[in-house]
């Protein structure tokens, strides 16, 4: 498959992601800059920042291999993952970005430390179990990335996964956020403009949408209907109305409240973006979702009509937008750049990933926990060391490729929900949550998750997606250990913005002049 | 029918979309940048 103006192409492309980490490299003079970028990010980095850091593997290579064997009824996931860009942005980052300023946060869990006066417990256990999922979510982009090379140049897959694993790896560990920023910039930027000029082609090739939905509503007619019908039918009839609440919340608070997407607020250089950037990151990543989607329906109605024939694989469903380009595109120059926009999709979240797992565990475990006296120096030594390990270990598991692609990434996907969700918006909005009730929400939230997780893949099927359980019992258990115990102190509250409000509450709590309600003269809480 | 799609499907559809659109314009609108 690979001719020379695809390796040129790919081999260009990787040399511009490792000059940028090159580049990044030489701004990084402490752990602020490695975790945060120096909090410098501004509105367009930032907002394609966030978009990416959700926009994965899943994007080009499952959502239309969800829309090849769904049809219509999963078109939400199209309005509920773009969603989750601006559900973070205003739910989390408005006061998550203004606290983390005057507070002096790297990242989430120095928020929870503060909000819950936790410093330990809470704080190594939101950063194990941030590493956790993230690790799991690795696994997914790595296969994703591994279909892209295995099929683009015929190679064995450890080898596919080994030469992606190098690169980003490298990049990632020389410029911290800074180089995964600008990387994703550039990335976003290719995905962006690749999907708008590959999917239309694809389209057109299977007759257009109105003969699309002609032939697919021949293949079962609830394929052109909003939702299945309740209860499912067949095994690919699963988004029943039920089943689509559950599919909200998992996607848009889920990947909201995913650590490598939300630490993301923290590095926006200016309040004022957060005015726009919902909206504009809805729009651009709904254009894009739409049209990958509908390069699926495109792909089934060319399968069904005998033009083409995917992959025989367990996932060929995964496949369909990849066949569907090759069939619609013998122009050797856009090919080779259809197979740089995958991998900008992939890697862009693969990148932040690793980055996140890194920082979690040198900063939060390794600074604040194991060794409250390491310097600068050591805490970017060690989160270095947890990229490349972290990198090597996921490299390890991807190489038994996933049943399915997007299966893996949506279990990943539900622990995250039901392990931050609560504990994040409680803390923000409810004064009442404690400290305990935060630890009992995630323990429950992760070990619900992995146990319904479980069920409803290997023993039965559940009416809606397991994480809404695992969602459920959370929440329960931080109303009710919090009910149980003290409530943190009316000063820590007040500090961390608590209460239900997102951008100034009506009326301040403390006896403050007016519009200085939230002022901190405090030091940052965070040990030096 | 539109892109021969039922009636229902395409209203509900882009009734969502627009709804989230107008939604997020109206946070854009609302929102108070500090002085």
């Amino acid at each position: 498959m690979a001719d020379l103006i695809t390796l040129a192409l790919i081999v260009l492309y990787f040399v511009v992601l490792i000059g940028i980490g090159s580049w990044a490299s030489k701004k990084i003079k402490n752990t602020e800059d490695y975790i945060l970028a120096g909090r410098s990010l501004g509105f367009w980095v930032f907002t394609i920042l966030i978009v990416c850091s959700i926009c994965s593997g899943m994007t080009l290579l499952g959502v239309s291999g969800f829309g090849y064997t769904s049809g219509w009824p999963g078109i939400w996931e199209q309005i509920f993952v773009p969603l989750a860009a601006s559900f973070c942005i205003i739910f989390f980052g408005v006061k998550l970005n203004a606290i983390g300023k005057t507070r002096g946060y790297l990242t989430i869990q120095d928020y929870l430390a503060e909000r819950f006066e936790s410093p330990r417990a809470l704080r190594g256990l939101s950063a194990i179990a941030g590493i956790v999922v993230s690790l799991i979510y690795l696994v997914g982009q790595y296969a994703a990335i591994s279909i892209v090379l295995v099929w683009l140049f015929n190679i064995p897959h450890w080898q596919a996964l080994l030469i992606a694993g190098v690169i980003i790896t490298a990049y990632t560990v020389v410029g911290g956020l800074y180089a995964v920023s600008w990387t994703t910039l550039f990335q976003g930027g290719i995905l962006i403009l690749g999907v708008l000029l590959m999917a239309p082609p694809v389209i057109m090739s299977a007759g257009g949408l109105d003969h699309i939905n002609t032939v697919i509503a021949g293949i079962d007619p609830n394929f052109v209907e909003p939702w299945f019908p309740s209860p499912a039918y067949a095994s690919y009839a699963y988004a029943t109305p039920e089943f689509l609440v559950s599919f909200g919340i998992l996607l848009m608070v889920g990947l909201a409240c995913a650590p490598h997407v939300i630490n993301n607020v923290l590095a926006a250089k200016e309040a004022r973006y957060f005015k726009w950037a919902p909206l504009v990151a809805f729009l651009i990543y709904a254009v894009v979702m739409f049209l990958v989607k509908f390069t699926g329906f495109a792909v089934r109605s060319l399968v069904e009509e005998g033009t083409i024939v995917l992959p025989d694989a367990v996932n060929a469903q995964d496949f369909a937008f990849i066949v569907g380009v090759e069939n619609a595109m013998p122009n050797v120059a856009l090919w080779a750049l259809f197979a740089v926009i995958v991998l900008a999709a992939v890697m862009s979240t693969t990148d932040r990933l690793m980055l996140t797992v890194g920082t979690s565990f040198a900063w939060d475990v390794y600074k604040n926990i194991l060794r409250p006296s390491a310097t600068d120096r050591e805490v970017l030594l060690v989160s270095k060391v947890t990229i490349i390990l972290g990198a090597g270990g996921t490299l390890l598991l991807a190489i038994n490729p996933p049943e399915m692609l997007a299966w893996l990434i949506w279990m990943g996907i539900g622990v995250m929900l039901a392990t931050f969700a609560v504990p994040l918006l409680a803390g923000l909005y409810w004064r009442g949550a404690t400290g305990e009730g935060a630890i009992a929400s995630m323990a429950v939230g992760l070990v619900a998750a992995g146990i319904f997780g479980y069920y409803s893949k290997f023993v039965g099927s559940l009416p809606v997606h397991f994480s809404l359980y695992a969602l459920v019992l959370s929440a329960v258990a931080m109303v009710v250990a919090s009910l149980m115990t003290a409530k943190n102190s009316a000063e820590i509250l007040d500090n961390t913005r608590t209460g239900w409000f997102i951008q100034s509450p009506g009326q301040p709590s403390r006896k403050t002049s007016p519009g200085d309600a939230w002022r901190v003269d405090q030091d940052s809480p965070r040990q030096q | 029918m539109f892109i021969a799609l039922p009636f229902h499907t395409g209203a509900i559809v882009g009734g969502t979309v627009a709804l989230v659109v107008v939604l997020l314009a109206l946070w854009g609108l609302r929102f108070k940048e500090a002085a």
